[in-house]
């Protein structure tokens, strides 16, 4: 019989290698989330003060997002802000030109302009008291969900020592099977 | 079958030693989960006969860990033969004993050593095959009795005797890690890595994109009809990422990685594995399993396999023609707090009413104080509907379905796909999908309608699947939907 294991083992050692270093390089997974770090910088800005990062509801009509998804406050930003499809590096600016020239809109007609709503956390686009709180739920993921600080939780030490206790088992294991002269 | 008790294999009478054992492999899966990867269940394998899951899955109702026997399908029906007699022996002589699949020893190579000897009693071993291989002969052997299509069952015993006679056979496809790895009968691990490069040329910036979409391990330890399972993975997406983050472990929620677990249950078998009674974090029982998670029939009923698994407690029966499960769901208790989560139930019910067809109905019902998808307060959540498995022809494959969708403070729904799949060769696959959503107009918040919402939206996928090597399979898909601009994504998927 002829053992083909240690090419098996040099290719899947290599396959893993390369998984490893795609995760290490690896950019976040993502839909079009690039737009909630823009606005939340955008927000903070136009507010002075530490904001949320918003939900995708801010301005989608779900929090899936997606393209032509946009609600009424959506669609006015970007049509009076001027922004257009794909760009949320003109994300502040969209705020600010709406901010400017929409000083006064209240685009779910619930007595409140969408300035005040945004400065509370609340949907520009759907009426109080529904729209209340929307745009920075308390919704958290995860076990015990809580804000986690960096590093991630998985880190190198992390890594190194678990490949240590299972070298440590495969040993004790070994030695386990050896018989014991008697 | 069952004469064996999973203790044996673990280390005898002396529980000191078997309690190591058992900690060794759960610390060395746990270990190796820290590695990134998952396998999918592929629903057009009722070409092959295979109709129900429990032949080549872990979990009864199909998706994520493979079987031992499973392992060795994988390899011998699904991938890409090269060479003359690979190809041919592949095509004529591997066509599984219909309906023959529902068996536990069919099912789950994690029983007992018992089997194991009474196998080698049923089927001498011939040449270097290794006891996987024999196991899945054994049980090949008593097919044709169980089969009602007896003619066809040559098969699973053919292709395991290819396995062991051809040199491919010493590569074991049938262990973990294509082979490296043997694991004692009471122990399936499994896994799979896929690396997505997505390409949207109508956008103004970030056209092109390359992530790790996932990167999970399996594993299941079986005592009798005692069944632990769990997956764990590493993620990362995006700040306000709608995907993965209902299946984290971990509490990280901007885009840092994060460990998640899409299933881990308890199960435990009844009726020589016909019954499954199964509590924990599952995938939702309905409709078809498809992998594709953004698919809009996954996507609008929440019972993708990406990120929509809730806890709860399940039964499944697997029967000859009839499968089907009910699933109570309890919420998923790693999305927080309590208001989010979705309580209800979840069902299919599937019956096979040809060699090649089987035809099903499914339905759920959810309602939660509040909904974390559109941030609705007490939503209730509706989806009914059919789905149908057909292979016309050995290559071949017809999956469609079409739910109702109903939910509060909306008008009534719809979503429907239909996939055609055709296999130009062995493991090249082209498909064809088309899929309609109409989520239904909001009433409370009016506005326009709007395609996808009030109107009906429509959108095409093309794919070209290569199972190239085995367990490795690469994909293109190019989609379009109305109102989006065309996008193309490029997929290698290795599955342990």
């Amino acid at each position: 019989m002829i053992h083909t294991k240690k090419p098996r083992i040099a290719s899947v050692a290599a396959a893993l290698l390369v998984g490893l270093a795609s995760l290490s390089t690896a950019q976040p997974a993502r839909a079009s989330s690039s737009y909630p770090p823009e606005v939340q910088a955008a927000l903070s800005a136009q507010f002075g003060k530490a904001y949320c990062v918003p939900q995708c509801i801010l301005c989608h009509q779900t929090n899936l997002g997606g393209l032509k998804t946009l609600n009424v406050f959506g669609n006015s930003l970007s049509l009076k802000g001027g922004l257009p499809f794909g760009s949320p590096q003109l994300v502040a600016g969209a705020f600010a030109n709406y901010k400017e020239k929409q000083s006064n809109a209240d685009s779910d007609g619930d007595g409140l302009s969408d300035e005040t709503e945004l400065e509370m956390g609340s949907s520009p686009s759907i009426a109080l008291p529904r729209g209340e709180g929307l745009i920075c739920p308390d919704i958290k993921y995860g076990c015990g969900a809580r804000i986690a600080a960096a590093p991630p939780p998985v880190d190198h030490v992390g890594l190194f020592s678990a490949g240590l206790v299972a070298l440590g088992l495969t040993v004790l294991r070994r030695r386990l099977r050896t018989p014991r002269p008697s | 079958m069952l004469k064996g008790s999973g203790t044996r294999k673990l280390g005898g009478r002396d529980p000191l030693r078997a309690f190591q054992r058992f900690l060794g492999w759960s610390l060395v899966a746990l270990f190796v989960s820290l590695f990134p990867s998952r396998a999918h269940a592929y629903t057009w394998m009722i070409k092959h006969g295979y109709a129900s899951c429990p032949v080549c899955h872990a979990d009864p109702s199909g998706g994520e860990l493979l079987t031992t026997y499973g392992r060795v399908q994988s390899d011998e029906l699904l991938r890409m033969r090269y060479g003359k007699s690979g190809g041919e022996s592949a095509r004529t002589e591997l066509r599984a004993p219909l309906l023959a699949q529902n068996r536990l020893e069919w099912k789950s190579d994690a029983n007992s050593g018992a089997d194991d000897e009474d196998d080698k009693e049923a089927a001498p071993k011939t040449g270097d095959a290794t006891k996987d291989t024999d196991a899945a002969k054994a049980d090949a052997s008593e097919a044709p009795a169980e089969a009602t299509a007896g003619s066809e069952a040559p098969t699973a015993a053919a292709s395991t005797e290819a396995a062991s006679t051809s040199p491919e056979s010493e590569s074991s496809p049938g262990d973990f890690l294509w082979g490296l790895v043997k694991t004692p009968d009471w122990l399936l691990l499994g896994g799979s890595y896929r690396h997505l490069t997505v390409l949207r040329p109508g956008l103004a910036t970030k056209k092109f994109a390359t992530f790790p979409m996932m990167a999970d391990v399996y594993g299941q330890a079986q005592f009798g009809g005692f069944r632990i399972n769990a997956g764990i993975g590493a993620v990362r997406v995006g700040v306000g990422s709608p995907y993965a983050r209902a299946a984290q472990v971990t509490g990280g929620q901007g885009d840092q990685w994060n460990l998640l677990s899409r299933t881990h249950w308890l199960g435990y078998d009844f009726a020589e594995g016909s019954i499954t009674v199964r509590a924990g974090h599952m995938n939702l029982p309905f409709g078809v399993r498809i992998p594709e998670h953004t698919m809009w029939v996954r996507q609008a009923t929440r019972t993708d396999r990406e990120s929509a698994q809730q806890d709860g407690a399940a039964i499944a029966y697997n029967g000859e023609k009839l499968r089907g499960e009910l699933m109570g769901i309890a919420g998923n208790f790693q999305v927080n707090p309590d208001k989010y989560r979705e309580r209800g139930y979840s069902l299919y019910l599937e019956y096979l009413t040809g060699e090649h067809t089987a035809v099903g109905v499914s339905s759920l019902i959810t309602s939660a104080k509040q909904d974390r998808v559109t941030l609705d307060p007490k939503v209730t959540r509706q989806a009914h509907g059919l789905f149908i498995r057909n292979a016309f022809t050995d290559n071949l494959v017809l999956l469609a379905e079409a739910n109702a969708l109903l939910r509060t403070d909306h008008e009534a729904g719809y979503v429907g796909f239909a996939q055609v799949d055709y296999e130009i060769t062995r493991g090249l696959h082209l498909m064809a999908t088309g899929e309609v959503l109409d989520e239904g107009h909001n009433t409370v918040v009016g506005g326009a309608r709007s395609r996808g919402a009030g109107e009906p939206r429509l959108g095409g996928w093309g794919t070209v699947d290569w199972f190239c090597l085995p367990h490795v399979e690469i994909r293109a898909d190019v989609f379009s939907r109305q109102d989006d601009t065309i996008t193309a994504l490029g997929q290698l998927h290795v599955f342990l």
